[in-house]
């Protein structure tokens, strides 16, 4: 049996280093997660509480005979409240076996960038020190891009 | 096994293979060692034990040497080396069966890692080692010399040493000695071969087992080295299975001139194909997909469920649901027998977890100078694999406190009147969900005045404090009791019974003790007959839906109000049993404080067992209802008091609590506040 030949293989979307990249929102700020964590995108919704010292996180929801960890990211990035009624949308990662979903406003495409991170100057009220790879441009202004291993790092 | 290539799957399944097999021929040799002990006790021949033992292991080494497990094979090799020195008349003591044990111990060890792929750990070699240099110190005896024996050419050189040696021991005494030849049918050879010598072994002793030419109708032909006192005849065997004798040395010494080889009856009529086709091995996890997929699926019936429920209820008319209600009846309830049927499958007998303390029990006495017997019933209650796995430890545990602090030493036993040997009792039977285990001493029991003492000493209670003997057996059980020091004071138990409790709170089980001082100690585990599918009763409070197990719930009461009363913080129940603590799940479930306090609170389920004895208020029973416990994501899995989640196949997930936990939370809470 032969292992596959290591070369870079060359995706129909660009040159070596490119991300895909899934863009959301909290309130207007547009942020990105790498897609190769998610396993997929569900509608917020019947949440159980499940009491933890961590307030972001807020509980859990089935899927599909799995029990998904809720991590509220508005708060856990110190931002107010959803409006009460207001919908929300759920980015379902997985690690390690465990299904981690990140609640977010709204998903709104997936993208492709090669850009290197710039460092985080204030935007929006967030600075550097929060769980952030950096910002690249999207469209006309700059996607913030979160480090998922960090966050996870912060709720061992 | 043929020869592959060794593609993955192959080797996975060829180790599985291996693994179970082993596991099966090592289970006989702890049966054949506990044999061993059991004679060597009595001070009866054990010649017979060794022999079993022998045989096993040999047969452990020709398969893990075969399926490329040369550790195993190797050691298997040395440990049948020393057996075959015991064969010859070496002499067997109790280092040479703590060794044995020790082997075995080691071969169970890294069967273990074989079957979940781990890397090995233990030291088979050290194991090796030691066997290699006990075999050496075992002298055979002499024996006496094989006169006046006229054995065909071919049959003596095919003798090992052990059979030779035997043959010429029996021909000392005077025995008879004659070839008996089976006729035995191809399909049934095991069984015949039996048979055959079992029903030998009534009037002699099998010394050796011979092959034979196939005979002219495609049968498989054996001969019977055999001794004995009195002359054979072929009918002393039934449905023909002897087809001739021939008498090879007479009593004292004389050739017997040999009978002609025939005459028997015919071979019997091979037997139909049976019916049953017997037992098939499949690996636990396949079992455990489809009972996930039987799962996934009664939760989308449910889910289906709960929609035609809802269009019924808006229009009772709807003639579309009134057809399709019946039917998704009839669904859930046939998915439910899916669903049992397929735990069911998942079903051992406790045996073989009883058989595994058996093996520690005559080392751990000889260990701590006592004597004691074993002794099990109902080792035939049936009980998930999981659970009985995990269910190992504590039993060992408890067991090996039973032998190291429970019983006396046998002079301390006769002075106090007791017979010598001591007495550990495993008793298993099932009771509705559940299987209730029993782990009974008849030692010194447990101390009350050195329970609290030593609990002084730790600071677990104020000093001077008397305790109940309720609260005794609650603070056995509290981490940081028996962990500092020596525990043997306590009139013994204790080494760490926390962890014991522990581990039976994960099983979603519960433990309790009761003892007699100078009478002895019983420790009664309860746990859930499987895991996959709870028992459980959904109750609402603060506006939630909990799944609680029903096996951790010993009373289910309907609160009357005016015998509540707040004493000291908490609230009491005037309970018919003695005045009972009651919690509040908002406060248990200690989350956000901002729930307000109270709801109706019209029921309690109590748990907890003596001291801890709690009433965990609710506002509603929703009903009763087995669940499926999923558990939770690794930032949520330590939470107290919450041992996973379940989804009854409607709106969002279901807490299921783990009662025994929260109590026990709340009370060391208290007790240390």
């Amino acid at each position: 049996m032969d292992a596959p030949a290591p070369e870079t293989r060359e995706s129909g979307t660009g040159s070596p280093g490119a991300r895909c990249i899934l863009a959301f929102t909290l309130e207007t700020q547009e942020f990105g997660l790498p897609l190769d964590a998610i396993v997929e995108i569900i509608a917020h919704g019947h949440v159980t509480p499940v009491p933890h010292p961590e307030p972001a996180i807020e509980g859990i929801l089935p899927l599909r005979g799995r029990m998904v960890t809720l991590l509220n990211l508005r708060r856990l990035l110190d931002r107010p409240e959803r409006e009460a009624g207001s919908s929300a949308q759920i980015i379902v990662t997985e690690t390690s076996g465990d299904l981690l979903g990140l609640v977010v406003d709204t998903v709104t495409r997936v993208m492709t960038t090669s850009a290197i991170p710039e460092p985080l100057e204030r935007v929006a009220g967030l600075d550097g020190a929060g769980p952030f790879e950096g910002t690249v441009r999207s469209g006309d202004g700059r996607m913030i891009l979160l480090d998922l291993p960090a966050i996870l790092r912060g709720l061992e | 096994m043929p020869d592959e290539g060794g593609s993955p799957p192959d080797r996975d399944g060829s180790r599985r293979e291996f693994v179970s097999e082993a596991e099966e021929i090592l289970e006989r040799l702890s049966d054949g060692l506990r044999e061993l002990e059991r004679v060597f006790a009595a001070g009866t021949p054990h010649l017979e034990a060794v022999n079993t033992i022998f045989r096993e292991t040999h047969s452990l080494k020709g398969f893990a040497g075969l399926l490329g497990f040369p550790d195993i094979a190797s050691l298997a090799h040395e440990l049948e080396d020393l057996l075959s020195r015991l064969r010859l008349g070496g002499a067997l003591d109790g280092t040479i069966l703590d060794l044995v044990h020790e082997s075995l111990d080691a071969l169970f060890e890294v069967l273990g890692c074989v079957r979940s792929g781990a890397p090995a750990r233990g030291d088979l070699g050290t194991v090796s080692d030691r066997l290699r240099r006990a075999t050496a110190t075992l002298v055979p005896s002499p024996v006496s010399s094989l006169d006046g024996v006229d054995l065909p050419p071919g049959v003596l050189a095919s003798l090992t040493e052990f059979e030779e040696r035997r043959l010429r021991e029996l021909r000392g005494r005077g025995r008879r000695l004659a070839l008996v030849r089976l006729r035995v049918d191809t399909q049934r050879l095991e069984d015949d071969l039996a048979e055959a010598t079992r029903r030998t072994g009534e009037m002699g002793e099998v010394i050796a087992t011979l092959p034979m030419a196939a005979g002219p109708d495609g049968g498989v032909a054996l001969e019977l080295l055999v001794t004995s006192e009195r002359p054979l005849r072929p009918d002393d065997w039934p449905r023909g299975l002897v087809s001739g004798i021939r008498e090879i040395a007479a009593p004292g010494g004389h050739v017997a001139a040999g009978t002609p080889g025939s005459g028997g009856p015919p071979v019997a009529a091979m037997g139909e194909p049976e019916a049953q086709s017997g037992t098939l091995r499949i690996p636990v996890s396949r079992l455990d997909d489809v009972l996930v997929r039987a799962g996934d699926l009664s939760i989308a019936v449910a889910a289906l469920e709960g929609g035609v429920r809802a269009i019924s209820e808006r229009d009772p008319e709807d003639r579309l649901m009134r057809v399709v209600d019946p039917l998704l009846r009839a669904i859930a309830t046939r998915l439910k027998a899916l669903q049992r049927g397929v735990i069911d499958a998942r079903l051992v007998p406790l045996e073989q977890v009883f058989r595994k303390v058996g093996r520690l029990v005559a080392r751990t006495a000889r260990a701590a100078g006592k004597e004691a017997d074993l002794h099990t019933l109902g080792a035939d209650t049936e009980i998930d694999k999981a659970v009985m796995d995990a269910l190992a430890p504590p039993l060992m545990h408890l067991t090996t406190n039973a032998l190291d602090h429970g019983i006396e030493p046998p002079e301390e036993r006769q002075r106090a009147g007791k017979a010598r040997r001591g007495r550990v009792v495993l008793s298993a039977c099932r009771r509705g969900p559940s299987v209730v285990i029993d782990v009974i001493d008849d030692g010194r029991g447990i101390a009350l005045e050195a329970v609290r003492a030593a609990a002084e000493t730790r600071a677990l209670i104020a000093p001077g404090k008397e305790i109940t003997r309720d609260e005794a057996w609650d603070l056995i059980f509290r981490p940081g009791f028996s962990t500092a020091g020596r525990v043997s004071v306590v009139s013994g138990r204790g080494v760490g019974l926390d962890v014991v409790r522990r581990s039976l709170r994960r099983l979603k089980g519960a433990i309790e003790v009761r003892s007699v001082e100078g009478q002895g100690t019983t420790f009664t585990l309860t746990v859930p007959i499987s895991l996959a599918l709870v028992p459980a009763i959904i109750v609402r409070s603060m506006g939630r839906r909990f799944a609680i197990p029903v096996g951790s719930i010993r009373e289910n009461l309907r609160l009357d109000g005016s015998r509540l009363r707040a004493a000291a913080g908490d609230e009491i129940y005037d309970h018919p049993a003695g005045p009972l603590r009651l919690l509040r799940l908002d406060r248990l479930l200690a989350g956000r404080s901002s729930v307000e306090p109270g709801g109706e609170g019209r029921y309690a389920l109590v748990a907890g067992g003596g001291a801890r004895r709690t009433g965990i208020i609710v506002d509603d029973l929703l009903g009763r209802q087995d669940v499926v416990v999923k558990p939770l994501g690794r930032w949520l899995r330590d939470r107290p008091g919450i041992a996973g989640a379940t989804d009854l196949g409607d709106a969002g997930a279901v807490l299921v609590l783990d009662p025994e936990a929260l109590v026990a939370g709340a009370n060391d809470g208290r007790a240390r506040s």
